[in-house]
């Protein structure tokens, strides 16, 4: 009976994967079409990369369950890097794809470094240690000439479109779900309810920790390589307070350790904030305000530790025994 | 020399602020066991009532101790009910839910803070009135202004007060209880939560008065002056050890001491916030409850 | 007889100036079952801390077999075999009885971060393979019908077997029982005895046990460990302790 539980659980991972990819190609096709406008297309790749954003925060702060505020400075490291290679490098389309790597990977080394205070210290001072970091990397942009100091970097090729934000959020999608639902997922989960007892059940909570903030900060890299060739300028002050604000909001909108919470709670915020753009800074009230709010009414977000594979089931589920009861034994 | 002198006179300025806000946000740290990223803004709200209060009754006094005085009790008063109200609108739900929780919230709290200044106040920085009158006098052969002097003075009569009401009354008393043990406190008879909530007033108040002296020895500032401060003593609360306050104290006059001897050496004055930051993440490499916390060991 | 399998040497643990265990030696052989008693607050689960590498001993040698383990992290030392169960327990209260069971296989799964990226065969023979390790530590425990239920929501007794087969998971040559017989009446320390017996004779491990019912500790126990304050006070077969005037005092007060 297991067994066959093994190959659906497998299944349903499979199926959730192409579901999303069906969902993109959708959105491709009626681009094509052009039956989307070029603003409604712009808001979709603000969603996607957004979710690529939200992906990776949740695996720090969802999946294992480590309050962090590293995003922005991640984000901001892979923007810069990215630019920094197709202003300075190689500025031809084909080359964009080595860009993101690159933004990504350099946000990874960081990332790295940044879980090392994680072994030790408590949650607490893990919040304002990532803080710090976060500044520190904009306060280090303010001051470096090279990459335009405080003004930040102008003309960037605007490589970024639907494809390479869709492309690049199915890739963020796809490794996500295989890495929880392998040893390492499981790791993180058990990290995040008793760290003592994974490490004397065996784990290496150490080398998980290292690899959760590894690959939270690779994707988040990638979307700051996508949002700076999508802007075309990229600016130190756009990496401070308010984008961790932003970051936190859309993960707790969504749910914590959800890849469905993820994309919804970027889809939603994102939404929210083009209906608001009215409000000029009063958004900001808005976004902190709705934070209590969620945090006050529903800590967990609304897809709290759940996929919507998983409520599907359940409603299923509860389909399947409610027919049985009125049906009698037809199924046996 | 005199700059010797200037210099030991300026870190001991800065040090008495770092010091007061960073026990403003320890205490609250310790009795509510929280980590308020709200406080920035709550010490920002200080200042713009400092600020404004202080500019209306210049209009009509000349007497700058009798403004100071009346500007710094209204800001006391303001910043405790804007600091009660976030925590009963914010903080007070959560009482039971895990710990993180209520710092997002403390987030979000805090971004709404700053952004209605920012919305009713503007953006531009302002420059605070002078609340103590320009005096210089001499001292070892160089020219100290009086407010200098005073603020030291203010920050340690401040903080032996503070430390006569912890250590002496009945309200100090409850609240070493709860700081130590919340669960064991309400067992025996504390009201925990009204403790707690009088510890959001303590730190408003001290955050009131440390904006005040930030606000004579800096005067400009702008909608995001919690921002930077109270980051500041983030950074020198963790360092001394969240929670106590002697560490907060210590750890102020650390920071103090790094941000006017770090711009000697450095080229670039804004990386001393690295350096402080780095100093921070050896100390709790080395001690992870930072210099003076107290070691929790987890029982297995 | 043959060489001993865990054997503690002049080990002391302080902390600060309070001496949680002072000088305590003993050796382990291998596939017995070795009880640890004491009275409350007398070092017994510290000990089992600073075998499985929670504390670093302030003095002393701990040996598995040929290897030195004093200064090994918990989960390296738990991977090389030897697991353990908690006092208080400390399951995965979250996760299925499964789920807690799997992630104990961590140290010897043999795929990395690409395998399971790319679903690699390797992936899926591995994770069908503790799923089948799993469920069969499982079924020996009499637990199959609990695999997916939620860990917390057990009952107390249920948990500390699922506490053992978890143990049982991360492949151990010794496992270390920490009052494992907690809250239980007579009938069910009579089932856990037989249970202990039955997962050494199976498993072929040796087991510590730290507890303060006695029905189990002379029950089972083959040889005895008894602390107080953090010293030895005695060892040896549980007719020879039970005689020790050194224990008896120690428990019953001195005897004029």
């Amino acid at each position: 009976m297991n067994k066959n539980n093994q190959s659906l659980f497998n299944k349903s991972a499979a199926w959730k994967f192409a579901s999303a990819a069906a969902a993109v190609v959708l959105l491709i096709m009626l681009k094509e079409l052009g039956i989307l406008s070029t603003s409604t297309l712009l808001i979709f790749q603000y969603i996607g990369i957004y979710a690529i954003v939200v992906l990776g925060i949740n695996m720090v702060n969802g999946y294992l369950g480590v309050f962090s505020l590293a995003h922005a400075g991640f984000m901001a490291v892979g923007a810069y890097t990215a630019a920094v290679c197709t202003k300075f490098f190689f500025s031809v389309e084909w080359m964009f794809p080595v860009a993101i790597v690159a933004g990504g990977l350099v946000a990874m080394l960081l990332g790295i470094l940044v879980a090392i205070p994680s072994f030790k210290t408590r949650g607490d001072y893990l919040a304002i240690i990532t803080l710090g970091f976060t500044l520190i990397v904009q306060s280090v942009l303010q001051n470096m000439e090279f990459v335009g100091a405080s003004k930040g970097l102008n003309n960037i090729p605007r490589h970024t479109n639907i494809y390479w934000v869709m492309g690049c959020l199915l890739f963020a999608i796809f490794v996500v779900s295989r890495f929880i639902h392998s040893k390492y997922g499981r790791s993180l989960k058990a990290i995040r309810q008793d760290q003592v007892a994974s490490m004397l059940v065996s784990v290496d909570v150490r080398l998980n920790k290292s690899i959760a903030f590894a690959l939270s900060a690779f994707l988040i890299g990638i979307a700051g390589a996508l949002i700076g060739h999508l802007l075309g300028y990229t600016s130190p002050s756009a990496y401070g307070f308010t984008n961790i604000v932003d970051g936190l909001v859309m993960v707790y909108l969504g749910g914590m350790g959800s890849i469905t919470g993820s994309i919804f709670g970027a889809a939603v915020w994102q939404v929210l904030v083009q209906l608001l753009k009215g409000l000029g800074t009063w958004r900001w009230v808005v976004g902190g305000g709705l934070l209590c709010i969620i945090m006050v009414f529903r800590p967990k977000g609304l897809f709290g530790y759940i996929e919507l594979s998983d409520l599907l089931k359940k409603i299923q589920a509860k389909m399947k025994s409610g027919k049985l009861k009125k049906g009698g034994n037809k199924d046996e | 020399m005199s700059i010797i002198v200037q210099q030991l006179i300026n870190f001991l300025q800065l040090g008495s602020i770092y010091a007061l806000t960073a026990i403003s946000f320890s205490m609250v740290y310790g009795i509510a066991g929280l980590v308020n990223f709200a406080h920035g803004s709550v010490f920002g709200v200080s200042m713009y009532v400092l600020f404004f209060v202080s500019t209306l009754l210049f209009q009509v006094m000349e007497s700058t101790w009798l403004v100071y005085v009346i500007a710094l009790t209204a800001s006391c008063v303001v910043t405790s009910l804007v600091a009660l109200l976030i925590e009963q609108i914010a903080y007070r739900p959560l009482r039971k839910a895990p710990k993180v929780t209520v710092v997002v919230s403390s987030v979000g709290v805090g971004m709404v803070l700053q952004y209605l200044i920012l919305n009713t106040a503007g953006s531009k920085a302002l420059r605070m009135p002078k609340l103590i009158p320009d005096i210089k006098f001499a001292l070892l052969g160089v020219n100290i202004p009086l407010f200098k002097i005073l603020i030291i003075l203010i920050a340690i009569v401040t903080m032996i007060l503070l430390n006569l009401i912890v250590k002496k009354t009945r309200l100090g008393t409850a609240m070493r209880a709860v700081s130590q043990d919340t669960i064991a406190a309400g067992f025996m008879g504390i009201a925990t939560s009204r403790v707690i909530s009088a510890s959001f007033v303590f730190g408003a108040v001290l955050a009131a008065i440390a904006g005040s002296l930030y606000g004579t020895a800096y005067s400009i500032f702008a909608y995001n002056v919690g921002e930077q401060i109270i980051w500041w003593s983030f950074i020198a609360a963790v360092l001394g050890g969240i929670g106590s306050i002697r560490g907060a104290v210590l750890g102020g006059f650390i920071i103090s001491a790094i941000s006017i001897l770090a711009p000697m050496v450095l080229p670039v004055s804004s990386y001393k916030d690295i350096v402080a930051f780095a100093v921070m993440i050896l100390v709790l490499l080395i001690k992870p409850t930072g210099l003076l916390g107290k070691k929790v060991n987890e029982k297995i | 007889m043959s060489k001993p399998i865990l054997s503690l040497k002049n080990v002391s643990m302080h902390f600060g100036g309070i001496k949680a265990i002072n000088d305590i030696s003993f050796d382990v052989e291998q596939g017995c079952i070795f009880g640890i008693i004491g009275p409350n607050g007398a070092g017994k689960t510290t000990l089992f801390n600073v075998i499985t590498g929670v504390y670093i001993p302030t003095a002393g040698e701990i040996l598995f077999g040929e290897k030195q383990l004093n200064k090994l992290a918990p989960h390296v030392i738990t991977g090389g075999g030897i697991a353990r169960t908690f006092q208080n327990i400390r399951l995965f209260d979250d996760q299925t009885v499964l789920d807690n069971l799997k992630i104990a296989h961590y140290s010897h799964i043999q795929y990395g971060l690409l395998d399971a990226m790319l679903t690699t065969r390797r992936f899926r023979e591995e994770e069908a393979r503790l799923e089948e390790e799993s469920l069969e530590i499982l079924r020996f425990l009499n637990l199959e019908h609990m695999a997916n239920q939620k860990a917390g929501s057990l009952s107390y007794g249920v948990q500390r077997r699922v506490e053992i087969a978890r143990a049982l998971c991360c492949k151990p040559k010794v496992i270390l029982l920490d009052e494992p017989a907690a809250g239980m009446n007579p009938a069910e320390i009579d089932d856990l005895n037989k249970l202990i017996i039955g997962i050494r004779d199976h498993y072929q491990l040796t087991i510590l046990v730290v507890e303060h019912q006695m029905r189990l500790v002379m029950g089972i126990c083959e040889r005895i460990l008894v602390v107080n304050f953090g010293e030895k006070l005695a060892i040896g077969k549980p007719d020879e302790v039970k005689a020790d005037p050194a224990v008896l005092e120690a428990y019953l007060g001195k005897a004029n």
